[in-house]
């Protein structure tokens, strides 16, 4: 199985977090789970290959369109997988659907929805120009340039909102939203409204998400063996275990000292 | 093979009404929240058991009335929406601070700050039908006692 990210332009960097290909060289004998904590970031994922199918709170086992938009998550999720993988995405910073596309995101909250829906015929069309590419770097070019034209037509500047979303994450959650609000002179409940708009959740619930997502990524980088838990606990903000322990759960479905031991993220199929 | 469905307006249309709901609640304007539901509608504020059920154009007045009337800076924040068949789940986050007596809680001025989930239920003209509230009382009650 092959992953590999691909960093963007640098005029999509404030948009775009990476592209990623993720492909099969053989044909899977049989289907493999892969699981994935709420990220905070959205995406856009064209598949050129087998079918697969998703599995989270809402959906038991359905499967995606071939090609779609994802939003905010905010739980994790299962990706049922067999055949032979071929798949292109784009990951996308938390707000960059809606400064660039206008997506209310809070209507695609925990949503795939199909390409062609969202952006109409220009997402069919892109959709079928990565089909006839040949190569990976066509592909690759073909959404970048999609992208590059987006930006260069956009016109709703990137805002306090953006900003806002990007540091939250880069802070890994752990910031105050008060102070954060004071400093940059924001009303609060004008700022809740367009943050929901744009993201799909509130501030505070993607601050919580932002951390478990940057704690999970950490624990994958650990091989998923962790020496110390009450660093960790401490490191991301958490009052105490308990607190870690119930927030932990609330979004994976499982206790930590569990989901150490029994995750099926695709780092365990990278090695 | 069953593709995830094509999104219909109506996903995004009844998450506007919930929106419209909680902004109006913002706005502490009840009779804008409850002409969002049909005449019929019911309401249940869950943790008050049986006594908590009711119609929301009726007994929800009544119960929104007296918390305005209590917490006059009572405010929300929607945390999440998500839908699933002709129900809507809304995660939002309730505060305000105590001015005067609340169900036998007398005023302390203090402030409290609770999660609450909100169900909608909805018909087929996207109106609320059913409404299903939950918080956790015991906590609620701790932070003005």
């Amino acid at each position: 199985m092959i992953y590999r990210k691909i960093t963007p332009s640098p005029l999509l960097t404030s948009y775009v977090e990476c592209f990623y290909i993720w492909e099969s060289d053989v044909m899977l004998s049989s289907d493999i789970l892969i699981e994935s904590p709420p990220t905070g970031y959205t995406s856009m994922v064209f598949n050129y290959g087998t079918a697969h199918r998703i599995i989270n709170n809402k959906y038991k086992s359905q499967f995606t369109p071939a090609a779609f938009i994802s939003g905010q998550s905010t739980r994790r999720y299962q990706l049922q997988i067999g055949g032979k993988l071929g798949m292109i995405g784009v990951v996308f910073k938390p707000s960059a659907l809606n400064t660039l596309f206008g997506i209310p995101m809070f209507e695609i909250t925990d949503e795939r929805v199909e390409i062609s829906q969202v952006l109409g015929r220009e997402g069919s069309e892109l959709y079928e120009r990565i089909l006839e590419s040949g190569t990976i770097q066509m592909k690759v070019d073909c959404v970048e340039q999609f992208l590059l034209r987006k930006v260069s037509q956009n016109k709703s500047p990137f805002d306090k909102n953006d900003f806002v979303s990007n540091l939250i994450f880069e802070k890994k959650g752990v910031i105050s939203l008060k102070e954060l609000q004071d400093d940059l002179f924001i009303c609060r409940r004008q700022f809740q409204r367009q943050f929901l708009r744009k993201v799909g959740v509130s501030p505070k619930y993607f601050a919580r998400i932002s951390r478990i997502s940057n704690l999970c990524a950490l624990m994958a980088r650990k091989n998923w063996k962790i020496e110390d838990w009450h660093d960790l606990v401490l490191q991301y903000g958490y009052y105490d275990q308990s607190h870690f322990i119930r927030e932990f759960t609330e979004f994976m479905d499982e206790v930590p000292s569990v989901y150490v031991k029994s995750n099926t993220e695709l780092a365990n199929y990278l090695r | 093979m069953e593709t995830l469905k094509k999104n219909t307006l109506k996903d995004p249309v009844r998450k506007g009404t919930c929106i419209e709901f909680f902004s109006a609640y913002q706005d502490l304007e009840i009779e804008r929240m409850i002409h969002l539901a049909t005449p019929q509608a019911t309401v249940w504020f869950k943790p008050l058991g049986e006594d908590g059920k009711g119609l929301l154009r009726v007994f929800g007045r009544d119960v929104w009335t007296l918390l305005i009337s209590c917490f006059p800076d009572l405010d929300n924040t929607i945390d999440m929406l998500s839908t699933d068949g002709d129900e809507i789940t809304c995660k939002v986050s309730i505060f305000g601070t105590q001015a005067s007596e609340f169900m036998g809680l007398p005023s302390k001025g203090l402030r409290f700050e609770s999660d609450h989930i909100f169900v909608f239920r909805f018909n087929d003209s996207d109106e609320i039908t059913d409404l299903t509230i939950d918080w956790d009382l015991t906590n609620f009650i701790k932070q003005l006692s």
